[in-house]
Order: structure tokens, then C-alpha cells, then sequence
């Protein structure tokens, strides 16, 4: 393993060639307009972690789901997200997968199944609850032809991905 | 036997000469090591090594020894690793401070005018020490808009001798490709033309789509060996002066 990544609850070793980053974004404040609406208490907003990794220079401003790295994906990368949902949805209907996945199947990928499709990639989106927290698995693929070697590369790392329980709130 | 004693004489006057200036040479260098190791803050920018070589630079060790990736963490907290090992491009890591004089005009156009162009295979790293020897506070008003990945790891790993100082990483190979430090920009484009053997990072003109594959392959070689001279796209020596244009007509 070339390099270990932690942070919130979440821990991966990246195999030599990738790398990543496990971000969560500050609260926003709440704007002058609502304030002045009369809104006698806006609540503070929670922002849940994400975590990317790639085996290419992710860019600094990705947005969770892969937005503004999916665009520089090469036929020989892949992107992986992995991304909290609050804790009201553990277990739900949608995410009553009980582990994260550490193999995909080229199967489990869809040209189709793309947050913004771009003609060769293709995606995957698995929903699932991990140590009682709630994520969406999203994974993309820089190149459908070469969808086998892509997963296998994907799985080595899904291998290495850690989720810890939830301490605090 | 007159003609033996002169040679002799010319011989020795020219060896001591040669001794003369190998030792003043050592001298100088020893005193450029000693203020390395006395000041943290480099104010007179260093030679730049240039290709791999065993060839230690005086700072840093050698170009050519292991490269390593890179973790920490980014001024939001955000936890970091960046590969620069075993990727396709080339990396350029920016070892700058909040607190260095010269670190300043480098923070100063990241800030305003965003990273420098270094060529489209060779991507940017800002790093600074972690946060038990740098201002968070400080680091958040120079670098502010500037992705910077704070790891003292990083200065260990690539024994840095003081700020600001940049390495090149050849990704394939994981082995540094040159290093130094820089008053700007500029000299930091030198470095990774120097490294790469690629002029067009200078002067913004791939020529490479438009020539057969032996002519770019000669001017890639010829680039270098200028470069490895000391001559860069610009430099005076390349343009005849007006005197000396040739005449077509003999």
C-alpha cells in the first residue's frame, strides 16, 4: 500500500498510484433573506463527510458526487466516492445493504448509470448502512471497453476502504 | 635543457593555478552548505540540478533518488494523500512557509493570477509544514484560494533544507527529476523544462504535432543540451547579432 488516508470515521490504504481526500464541508451560515423572513430559529445545517479516490490528480474542488473530476477521467482511470447520508436513513429501505462492498462485478456498471453521462465512462451506485452510518457508494469508470481491468483496479481499493461507528453527534 | 626547464616552469605555474581555484572552489561551496544548514530561509536561490543523476546537488541529497507520495491535510481540514508516485505525470512540489520573505511573490501570483503554466503533464503540489510548525491563521490569508497540502512528513521525506524549494517528480520512474530553489516563478519554469528537456514550457509553443517524429526527437535533444548549458529560449546567444548574419551571397 502506497499511502494511508483518515479522517471522520473513514479510512482507506491506497494502493501505489492513487490517491484521495476526505472532505466535509463547513455549515453554511444562513443568509441575510431568511434572516430578515422572521424565521424565529433557523436550524444549523449538518454536513455529512465524503471521501474521493482516484487513480488520477484529483482536482480541488470536486464536488461530492465527482463533479469537475469526472470530466478528466482517462480511459485508464477510476473515481470512487463514497458518501454520507444523515443517520435517519440508516437501515431505511434504500440502504439496507449492511456492508460496504469490497468487490464489484463489471456487471454492477451502466453506461447509463452516470451522474452527468460522458460517452465511455460508466457508473455504479450502490446505497448502503456501514458500521450503523448510511452511504452511497458511487463509482465511475473512465472507459466502458475497458470495464474489467477498471473493476478489478476498483475492488484493490474498495478492499482498503474502513468505515468506523459513529462516536458523536 | 633550457627548452625542459621552461616547459617544467609553464607545467607548474599551471598546476598551482588549477589547485588555486579547485581549492577556492571547495571553499566557496563549503561556506554555501554551512549558511544552508545555519539559515532555514534560503534568500539566494541555488543552482538547479538538472537531469537525474547520482550527483548529489548540495541541498536535498541527489536528483535521482526515490520520490514518495504525499499525505496530510488541506487548510479546511480535509485529510490528503496525493500519489506522485507510479502516475503518468510529472509532479512539481512547491515547498513554501506563511513566514518566508521570498515564499511571498510565489503565495502573491497563486493568490492573483492562479497556479503558473508548467506544461499540460506536469500538475502543481503546494505544500507547506503541518500545523505544529506553520500559522494556520497566516497560511489561511497567503494562501487563500490556493489548494495547499500542510505535511512536515513531506519535508522530511525529500529532506528539504528551508523555504521556498521545489522538487520535480518523474511520476513513471518515482525518482526525483531536479530540484532547487527560486526567486519566481520563472526559474521554477526553468527547473521543469530543465527536468523534462522540454523548452515549449517556456515558450508556450509545442512544435511537437508539427514536425515529423525525428525532428522533434532532434529538437527535444538539442533543447536539453542548451539547457543543460545554461541557455534558455531567450537567451541572447542564440540570435546572431546583426554583424554577424551570414551573406547567403558568400
Amino acid at each position: 500500500m502506497a499511502s494511508t488516508l483518515r479522517a471522520h470515521g473513514i479510512r482507506a490504504e491506497l494502493p501505489s498510484g492513487w490517491e484521495g481526500r476526505i472532505t466535509q464541508l463547513a455549515p453554511s451560515m444562513p443568509t441575510n433573506a431568511a434572516l430578515r423572513s422572521g424565521a424565529a430559529e433557523i436550524p444549523a445545517e449538518v454536513t455529512r463527510p465524503f471521501a474521493h479516490f482516484a487513480n488520477m490528480a484529483l482536482p480541488p474542488n470536486t464536488n461530492a458526487f465527482g463533479g469537475g473530476a469526472v470530466e478528466h477521467l482517462g480511459a485508464e482511470h477510476s473515481l470512487i466516492c463514497l458518501i454520507e447520508y444523515s443517520e435517519e436513513c440508516a437501515g431505511t429501505a434504500l440502504f439496507n445493504k449492511h456492508r460496504l462492498p469490497k468487490k464489484l462485478s463489471p456487471r454492477d456498471f451502466n453506461r447509463r448509470g452516470l451522474q452527468r453521462i460522458i460517452p465511455g465512462q460508466a457508473g455504479s451506485q450502490t446505497f448502503l448502512t456501514e458500521a450503523g452510518r448510511p452511504f452511497c457508494l458511487y463509482v465511475v469508470v473512465g472507459s466502458y471497453r475497458r470495464l474489467s481491468t477498471l473493476t478489478r483496479q476498483v475492488n484493490t481499493v474498495l478492499r482498503g476502504i474502513h468505515v468506523d461507528p459513529v462516536t458523536s453527534a | 635543457m633550457l627548452i625542459v626547464l621552461i616547459i617544467g616552469c609553464v607545467l607548474l605555474g599551471v598546476a598551482v593555478v588549477f589547485a588555486t581555484a579547485l581549492t577556492s572552489a571547495y571553499a566557496q561551496l563549503e561556506r554555501r552548505v554551512e549558511h544552508l544548514s545555519e539559515a532555514n530561509e534560503l534568500s539566494v536561490p541555488l543552482e538547479l540540478s538538472a537531469r537525474p543523476t547520482a550527483v548529489p546537488t548540495g541541498v536535498g541529497g541527489a536528483a535521482g533518488r526515490p520520490a514518495h507520495d504525499l499525505s496530510g491535510l488541506t487548510l479546511h481540514g480535509d485529510a490528503r494523500t496525493i500519489a506522485t508516485v507510479g502516475v503518468e505525470h510529472t509532479t512539481l512540489l512547491a515547498f513554501l512557509s506563511s513566514g518566508c520573505k521570498t515564499c511571498g511573490r510565489f503565495w502573491e501570483t497563486l493568490r492573483n493570477q492562479g497556479p503558473p503554466e508548467i506544461g499540460p503533464t506536469t500538475r502543481l503540489v503546494v505544500l507547506t509544514k503541518g500545523a505544529d510548525a506553520e500559522s494556520p491563521t497566516e497560511l489561511h490569508r497567503v494562501a487563500d484560494g490556493v489548494e495547499v497540502v500542510m505535511t512536515t512528513q513531506a519535508w522530511q521525506d525529500f529532506e528539504i533544507p528551508g523555504t521556498p524549494f521545489f522538487v520535480l517528480v518523474d511520476g513513471p520512474t518515482g525518482r526525483v527529476a531536479g530540484e532547487g530553489t527560486a526567486l519566481g516563478w520563472d526559474e521554477v519554469r526553468n527547473l521543469v523544462a530543465l527536468g523534462l528537456g522540454d523548452a515549449s514550457i517556456l515558450t508556450g509553443v509545442d512544435t511537437s504535432a508539427m514536425k515529423p517524429s525525428s525532428d522533434a526527437e532532434r529538437e527535444t535533444m538539442v533543447d536539453q543540451i542548451l539547457m543543460d548549458a545554461g541557455i534558455f529560449p531567450g537567451d541572447p546567444s542564440l540570435y546572431p547579432l546583426d554583424g554577424d548574419t551570414p551573406n547567403p551571397e558568400g
